[in-house]
């Protein structure tokens, strides 16, 4: 489950993200409707997904600001600069939240209860006190770090020097005193170190890395004072700075060091202060200690402060490892590809030169050669393997909604997952999850009845929903199927009169069903937490015609609904199944081919002149040949039996296309004719083959439709 | 004719730049600017069903590119293919295209004043495509609109909804 975490938390800061700038850029006097309603659905989906994997918190609270974004969508309620205020507070709690379950600091829940409590006032329509925030000057530094690295900004800090170390202090005092205010505020003695205040625009890693020139590493420290700005740390203002050596950790604790700062103040700054202070303060002990030291976090760290400090630091190991993945742009990784597929190619050529050469003379060169191949292979699986992703990646979220939603609602569903190892492309796999998330809620919450409903239609009471994916065609398609009520032609109808819109009863099916895509469509009774806000499906047709594709209903009342997304395969890699036809090579995608056979001559009935059929076990499959489609092909084999028949099936129909010789079975790049050139009838794409020749990938669906046309005339004859 | 057409802009001092390219007897001329690279003539796949003069694809660097024989479209007689056998690669709205040629000789900077409006000859290039007739030294060369000669709907390069 953790893997799915990642995806979420990734998704969910790109969702927050991209509220923030909406929220920032909203027009209060005109609001644009399409930007209310992505500020929505960016908050209608971080719920989606904190519910999913139960972060009930942050599903908690973002439900609360769903309802005033909703209402504010509707219109209901006049957007207000207070609202965006409370938002953008709100996506910060929400960072908060979200940090908190990536391993990070936990959330103040004063803060978070007090937003939440403001958020719910708002969707009332009360009017805010806005008052609540600044009293708390944490909390309001916490929604806003003040940035260190800000210059003008007066940062004073503290400077403590072993007393042992060879200094010469009046030096020293004179170089800082370049750089800002220093004064020295206590003498280092025997027991004491030196301790200096220092007063400039320098951060204090950077007055550290400063230091490092004049005194020996692990021999001082630097101790943030307060940002003299008015919203300041907070945390050290009942640290007098008169008296900062009464902060100051002994010697002996090691790297307890920054614990007992906070102890003296209010103890709710305390958890602020782990989680801002940790930032600021981490990278210190690293660069101020030697390594000896590094290794004993604080011999005899006091109980209670100390616990503070050594703990933050053991949740910044996770909190790194959060970065281990790296999002790159699809385009880099196609050059990437592109680049590959080149040095392929040249490796080939370069292995087909050297197997000329007398292998006793050019040892060194042809084991450098057999070398280059194992590299440039594992190097091209590499790449291919960074864009291709089995859909099960996509699929695998869903067994635990399911079971999650059918308990909430009372419902008893069977999940069915087919063809998990259906590869598609990363950017895919990372822009499916959440339209499929939002149809397979669809599906539980209005599709399957709940199970006294379906034992009076006398149906089982088990529910099935089905996920499947495969290829067809040139296409991946992915269904979600149920095998529920079946949408009501009448309910949308009626809904969409409701709406305003301009419908008719005499509408076909296809047309009322791709009327749910509308945004704010729902025919859902009341609103739930699952389902029925009408924002999922506007979301699902959008995100799935960025990717390309489309989205088709299949609904019958009381058999059920199949949600049918397709989606271009350009850049999919294709299993295929190279052929040869005359000179040239097509490629048949694997999916497609059931069997491929030798038929005897006596198999092949020709009939009345409209074309031939062979006889498979006693089925007469038509025969189609790629020079009666494409028209002639050089060399190409006319005869049967000479040459090998595939036995292909596209949507139930078989054909039998006849081919020369088998070559290969392997992985392709699917390109895109189209990028130069134009789309041609029968043929889906096209790919590099291993010496950078093109084969041309063949659309066996097409082809099949041809051969229905050509030979089941004859079928339905010699039967 | 068009000697202002804006889709070959001369160049600020009045000069063009051409690429000289020979076609049977003829010199053409093309915008440098749209020429990509010049290759030799190797590994082309055939489309099935193409016009004769569209000789297939070939795989430029992981580009699946279209080759046009321009020799087969302006019927200059036979035609051999050796990797001697010039494939000048343009780059025209926003596509890669390759066009076949007998040879590329040089390339040259015309002026303006030099080229001068086509009479209605017999080039075997349609005049609709010909922008001018340029001077050079002894040789004619024929400058023509490559642009709007791949574009045009009997090339059938592109579908006609994306032509348009």
């Amino acid at each position: 489950m953790s893997q799915f975490h990642q995806v979420f938390f990734d998704e969910a800061e790109e969702h927050l993200a991209a509220m923030e700038s909406l929220l920032l850029a909203v027009d209060l006097a005109a609001p644009d409707a399409e930007d209310l309603n992505a500020i929505f659905r960016a908050a209608h989906s971080i719920k989606g997904g904190a519910a999913t994997f139960g972060f009930a918190d942050l599903a908690d609270f973002t439900h609360v600001m769903e309802n005033l974004l909703d209402r504010v969508r509707r219109g209901e309620l006049a957007l207000t600069a207070a609202m965006v205020d409370v938002c953008l507070e709100s996506k910060d709690a929400l960072k908060t939240l979200l940090t908190a379950h990536r391993g990070g600091p936990e959330a103040e829940a004063a803060w978070v209860a007090d937003l939440r409590s403001r958020l719910s006032a708002l969707s009332r329509g009360d009017a805010v006190a806005p008052a609540a925030v600044e009293a708390d000057p944490f909390v309001a530094h916490t929604a806003r770090p003040p940035s260190c690295d800000e210059p003008g900004v007066l940062h004073t800090l503290y400077v403590e020097i072993d007393a042992t170390a060879a200094v010469d202090m009046p030096a020293l005092l004179d170089k800082l005193g370049r750089l800002g205010t220093v004064s020295l505020a206590r003498e280092g003695s025997a027991d004491a170190p030196w301790l200096l205040v220092f007063t400039s625009e320098l951060a204090e890693t950077e007055l550290a890395e400063t230091l490092a020139f004049a005194v020996a590493p692990g021999l001082y420290r630097v101790l943030d004072g307060r940002v003299e700005e008015d919203d300041g740390f907070g945390l050290f203002l009942s640290a007098p700075a008169g008296e900062p050596a009464a902060t100051v950790a002994s010697e002996d604790e090691g790297f307890g060091l920054f614990a007992p700062l906070p102890a003296p103040t209010a103890p709710p700054a305390s958890a602020g202060y782990e989680e801002d202070g940790f930032g600021l303060f981490a990278p210190l002990p690293a660069e101020s200690s030697p390594p000896d030291a590094a290794a004993v976090p604080g011999p005899a760290p006091s109980a209670a402060p100390a616990s503070v400090s050594p703990g933050g630091r053991e949740r910044a190991a996770p909190a790194a490892a959060v970065e281990n993945s790296l999002r790159v742009s699809t385009e880099k990784v196609d050059t990437l590809l592109n680049l590959v597929g080149e040095l392929v190619i040249t490796q080939s050529m370069l292995q087909q030169y050297g197997s000329e050469l007398d292998p006793v003379l050019h040892e060194r060169l042809l084991n450098g050669i057999a070398q280059l191949e194992r590299n440039s292979r594992e190097l091209q699986e590499a790449v291919m393997s960074i864009r291709m992703t089995p859909v099960a990646s996509v699929f695998n979220r869903f067994p635990r909604v399911v079971r999650d939603l059918a308990a909430k609602l009372d419902k008893e569903v069977e999940l069915k997952m087919v063809g998990e190892h259906t590869e598609l492309d990363k950017g895919f796999v990372e822009k499916l999850s959440d339209p499929l998330t939002h149809l397979v809620r669809n599906s539980l919450d209005h599709g399957i009845e709940p199970p006294e409903v379906r034992r009076a239609k006398g149906k089982a009471p088990v529910g099935r929903l089905t996920l499947r994916a495969f290829h067809q065609g040139g296409s991946i398609v992915i269904e979600v199927n149920d095998d529920g009520a079946g949408l009501d032609r009448e309910r949308i109808l009626a809904k969409a009169r409701e709406r305003g819109m301009t419908v008719s009863d005499s509408m076909s099916d296809a047309e009322v069903w791709s009327l749910i895509f509308e945004a704010g469509f729902s025919t859902a009774a009341e609103v739930t937490d699952v389902s029925g806000r009408g924002v999922g499906m506007d979301v699902v047709r959008k995100n799935i015609h960025a990717m390309g594709g489309r989205i088709e209903i299949d609904s019958l009342p009381d058999y059920g609904t199949t949600m049918r997304i397709r989606l271009p395969l350009t850049l999919a890699i294709l299993d295929g199944m190279s052929v040869r036809v005359g000179r040239d090579t097509f490629v048949l995608p694997l999916g497609f081919v059931l069997e491929s056979l030798q038929p005897a001559a006596a198999d092949v009935r020709s009939v009345a002149g409209r074309g031939r059929v062979v006889n498979m076990r006693g089925d007469y499959v038509p025969i189609v040949t790629l020079s009666g489609f494409f028209g002639d092909i050089d060399g190409a084999m006319s005869e049967p039996s000479e040459g090998i028949l595939i036995i292909v099936e596209s949507e139930g129909i078989r054909a039998a296309v006849l081919v020369d010789e088998l070559v290969g079975q392997q992985q392709f790049v699917v390109k895109n004719l189209e990028t130069n050139y134009r789309k041609v009838g029968g043929l889906s794409g096209a790919t590099i083959l291993g010496d950078g020749q093109v084969a041309l990938i063949l659309d066996v669906a097409a082809i099949v439709r041809s051969g229905l046309r050509e030979g089941a005339q004859a079928a339905s004859l010699t039967a | 004719m068009a000697l202002t057409d804006t889709q070959q802009p001369s160049g600020a001092d009045g000069t063009r730049e051409l690429l000289v390219f020979a076609l049977g007897q003829e010199e053409y001329g093309i915008d440098i600017l749209k020429v990509q690279e010049i290759r030799g003539y190797d590994a082309v796949t055939r489309i099935a069903g193409a016009p004769d003069f569209i000789k297939g694809v070939i795989n430029l660097r992981g580009h699946i590119v279209p080759i046009v024989d321009l020799r087969l479209k302006f019927k200059l007689g036979d035609v051999g293919y050796s990797p001697f056998t010039v494939v000048i690669i343009l780059n025209i709205f926003d596509r890669t295209v390759g066009v076949v040629v007998d040879g590329v000789s040089d390339v040259v900077r015309l002026g303006d004043d030099a080229i001068r409006p086509a009479p209605d000859l017999g080039a075997a290039v349609d005049t609709t495509y010909i922008l001018g007739l340029g001077t050079l030294a002894e040789r004619m060369v024929i400058v023509i609109d490559i642009e709007k000669l791949m574009r045009s709907d009997d090339m059938a390069l592109i579908d006609a909804g994306v032509a348009a």
